[in-house]
């Protein structure tokens, strides 16, 4: 068969959702814009055959296409969570009271294009192709964290985004032209197994000769992958962004684009520096590249834990929570190993429902209060229970207690990292847990242990609090039986297999 | 192989000589008279007011915005636009590639996206010009003796109404020579 | 000569980049900048990259160019008062900024001159046509391609979205 109709076909998600994407533009521009609802549940359809799609190809072998684009499992996870990760935030924006009803039929458009450059980024080993992904992602999150351009804080979220955005990617792409000068590729696989005859391309002969450039040019590449994962120190836009996004964009940003940058840093780190490397320099200087992320991880953890601390707004707070979460899954990333990897895919895993569910929550406090603060939210648990009841299971998944996801995902991580040396990290990672402990449960304690002065009734948004409530209960179910999840992460593992 | 390039040398070295040696010459052999007036900014023999430094309109930099993107797009044709007939004959630079009727349909579709692009800015409104008051998309600024507020008609009437009627003395003849005019 | 060149242009690009950050008068910066890419587009071309030299002078000395003044113009640069877009360039961050910047041609240099080779960089036969770069755009470049085409349909919708004042903004004042 003809390799471009045989790569097409492979591509079907991606061709699908790109599609998506282009119709449901052109049929906002045919409604002029009126009733955008109705993109909303066209882009949810189409969500729920892109899905389907993708569930199907679960468990194939990994095969590459265009010499390029690799469809295999781990990139068919990370795309499903992707998906199910965009229809949630779909809910959110026509549960959104703030929002317009009419002529934002682009905020459909834009997320299912970011939600295309997320599915290239997940499935390529090619520098290239990661990059344009990468841009596309960023594009189209710079121009829905300024959605609300009325706003100051919204607008001022865009242009903080774009500064701190072009730069890193600048930083990225000059590491990667410099890679691809030395080791004459940007295929990493290539990469990392190339040794030329007469001229010494590919990673190891690159790294006998002079390692110096080769590592500068890692560094660079990773502030990349940091900016994506807001990992100090590219972690200074996240407060900020997250803070004047409007509340379902901060959620996007939060799970979708940081998963997406989670899951290009282990592809990058699993193809170039894996555990057991092809040459023994490989492994030496993959020790450093390890012990690097190691320390990135304790300093973010730590930065981000410390200065929830101190935040009187929910929404900034859990800005801050999502930095303090990139260290935890940084863990996995630093021990290099098939497990490790996995570990980390749980946790993220776990990291998808404890977030969507958390700034689910969030939004439904600020279409009920008007406001995001704290302080606010007193005896709100009292008015609605349910949604409270699962807000708490969110918090002890974040916290990474049990019986939640979360505790399992953090278990699987220590344990991981406790078994490849890195027991130091994760001391740290445990005090650091127990500091997450009292900011979590101030929210907690404001919802149900303090008398509210709010005389204003609860929402009434079955569709939405049914929908929140579910995330809470799986939440919770994932914590009691993680065997299922395991099963998947293990099936879609990006070394073991 | 550089030496293909030594007109494109020439020409450019000579365009940017033939300014400077102009302005060289002209600033030799030109009368220097520096009166006051002589110095001012000419505006038609008036007076200058205001700064020379002055807001755009925000819709000129969405044209260029948008015009940038197109221009990305003319130098992905280029290569685009070459390589189609040697596609076709599987022959020249795509020999070997077997992408055939292929290039076409790629380059189609990459036209066919960005034309969406371009209907999605015209049907937006983002290409017309001449606005009406009520569409007119930027801040009017505070008022003041350059920059007249916009006035509905009503409000115009009424504030030129009570000078003609004193002028004229006449409702009535106030009302003719409105509808005359 | 084509070594003089290089060096030439080399120092015409750092000056007019050095030029840009430091010249008051942003419209300064603008055509310093200009002259940069300019030099760049010479670079490009000695290196035997003809078509990359034109798409450098089309898109970047044309077309962004363009939109630089344009943002000049935006800014209102007349009246640097509060809010008017200047304030982060003052006294106090400047040492922030050279720390960084220092960084950044530190570790260049350690990328460039840490004895490195450069393998990927092989020296052409002859000149780069646009047909070697068609050939390689169809062949085995195909996907980023079509790629870009979204990614320009992506930037197109997000330019409107972000730099488009909502109608309804409009009628009410």
């Amino acid at each position: 068969m003809n390799p471009y109709i045989e790569g097409m076909q492979a591509l079907a998600p991606e061709l699908v959702l790109t599609a998506l994407a282009l119709i449901v533009l052109v049929a906002d521009l045919l409604t002029k814009g009126k009733d955008s609802r109705r993109m909303g549940y066209l882009t949810l359809a189409g969500l729920a055959v892109v899905g389907g799609m993708l569930a199907l190809r679960l468990g194939e072998p990994s095969q590459t296409y265009f010499g390029m684009v690799i469809v295999d499992s781990f990139g068919t996870f990370f795309k499903l969570f992707t998906v199910a990760a965009v229809a949630v935030v779909c809910v959110f924006i026509l549960s959104d009271k703030n929002e317009r009803k009419n002529g934002i039929g682009e905020y459909y458009f834009l997320l299912l294009g970011a939600s295309v450059g997320i599915f290239f980024m997940v499935s390529t080993n090619h520098l290239l192709l990661l990059v344009l992904g990468l841009e596309l992602l960023s594009l189209a999150s710079y121009a829905l964290a300024g959605f609300h351009k009325g706003q100051r804080k919204s607008a001022e979220a865009a242009m903080k985004y774009v500064v701190f955005g072009g730069l890193s990617a600048g930083i990225m792409v000059y590491g990667i032209s410099l890679l691809y000068g030395m080791t004459g590729t940007l295929d990493l696989a290539e990469m990392a197994t190339l040794a030329g005859d007469s001229i010494p391309t590919g990673l190891v002969p690159q790294l006998y000769l002079s390692a110096m450039p080769v590592g500068v040019a890692m560094v660079m590449i990773l502030a990349g992958f940091a900016y994506k994962m807001s990992v100090v120190p590219f972690h200074f836009w996240t407060p900020d962004v997250y803070e004047g996004s409007p509340t379902p964009v901060t959620t996007f940003l939060a799970v979708a684009s940081k998963a997406a940058g989670v899951a290009a840093l282990l592809r990058f780190v699993g193809a170039l520096f894996p555990v057991d490397g092809v040459d023994e320099i490989i492994m030496w200087y993959g020790d450093r590249f390890g012990m690097l992320i190691a320390v990135l991880a304790a300093v973010t953890m730590t930065l981000g834990n410390l200065s929830a601390l101190r935040q009187q707004s929910l929404k900034r707070m859990l800005a801050y929570s999502s930095i303090a979460h990139a260290g935890y899954i940084l863990i996995g990333v630093a021990t290099r190993t098939s497990e490790g990897f996995d570990a980390a895919m749980y946790y993220m895993t776990a990291y998808y429902f404890m977030n969507l569910g958390a700034f689910g929550v969030l939004l439904y406090f600020e279409s009920a209060l008007g406001s995001d603060r704290i302080e606010d939210m007193r005896g709100f648990g009292w008015k609605s229970p349910l949604i409270s009841i699962a807000m708490v299971a969110f918090l002890v998944s974040l916290t990474g207690l049990p019986p939640t996801i979360g505790f399992y995902g953090k278990y699987l991580l220590f344990k991981v990292g406790v078994a490849e040396g890195l027991g130091w990290l994760v001391i740290v990672a445990a005090l650091n847990s127990v500091v997450s402990l009292f900011y979590y449960f101030s929210v907690a304690k404001s919802l149900f242990l303090k008398e509210s002065n709010d005389e204003r009734p609860a929402l009434s948004q079955p569709l939405f609090a049914g929908l929140l409530t579910a995330i809470g209960v799986l939440t919770i179910f994932f914590g009691l039986f993680p065997d299922s999840i395991q099963e998947l992460v293990e099936m879609c593992s990006l070394l073991g297999s | 192989m550089y030496f293909d390039y030594l007109n494109v040398l020439l020409f450019s070295s000579v365009g940017f000589l033939f300014v400077f040696i102009n302005m060289a010459v002209g600033s030799l052999i030109r009368p220097k008279r520096n009166t006051e007036e002589g110095l001012e900014t000419y505006e038609c023999g008036e007076p200058t007011t205001g700064e020379t430094w002055i807001k755009f309109d925000i819709r000129y930099y969405t044209v260029a915005l948008v015009y940038v993107v197109f221009a990305v797009e003319i130098a992905f044709l280029f290569p685009w636009a070459i390589v189609l007939g040697d596609a076709f004959d599987n022959t020249g630079a795509a020999e070997g590639s077997g992408i055939g009727v292929f290039a076409l349909v790629e380059g189609v579709i990459f036209i066919g996206i960005l034309f969406l692009g371009l209907a999605y800015v015209w049907a937006k409104g983002d290409l017309d010009w001449v606005l009406g008051y009520e569409d007119r998309a930027f801040d009017p600024g505070e008022p003041g003796p350059l920059n007249p507020q916009p006035r509905s008609l009503a409000q115009i009437e009424a504030e030129t109404k009570p000078a003609e009627a004193a002028k004229h003395g006449d409702a009535a003849q106030d009302d003719s020579e409105g509808d005359a005019a | 000569m084509a070594n003089l060149l290089f060096y030439l242009m080399g120092l015409g690009a750092v000056i007019g980049s050095l030029l840009v950050v430091t010249s008051k008068n942003p419209i300064t910066s603008v055509l310093s900048l200009l002259g940069t890419f300019f030099c760049l587009a010479t670079i490009y071309l000695l290196a035997g990259f003809q078509f990359l030299a034109a798409a450098q002078i089309l898109v970047y000395g044309g077309a962004i160019m363009v939109l630089f003044l344009f943002v000049v113009m935006l800014l209102n640069l007349g009246h640097p008062e509060e809010g008017s877009g200047l304030e982060f360039m003052n006294k106090r961050r400047m040492p922030f900024a050279f720390a960084a910047s220092a960084m950044l041609i530190v570790l260049t240099f350690a990328g460039v001159l840490g004895q490195g080779s450069a393998p990927g960089a092989v020296e052409l036969a002859h000149m780069a046509t646009i047909g070697d770069l068609a050939g390689l755009m169809f062949g085995s470049f195909l996907l980023p391609f079509e790629a870009a085409s979204i990614l320009l349909m992506g930037a197109a919708v997000a330019v409107i979205v972000l730099a488009k004042r909502e109608r309804t903004q409009a009628v009410e004042r």
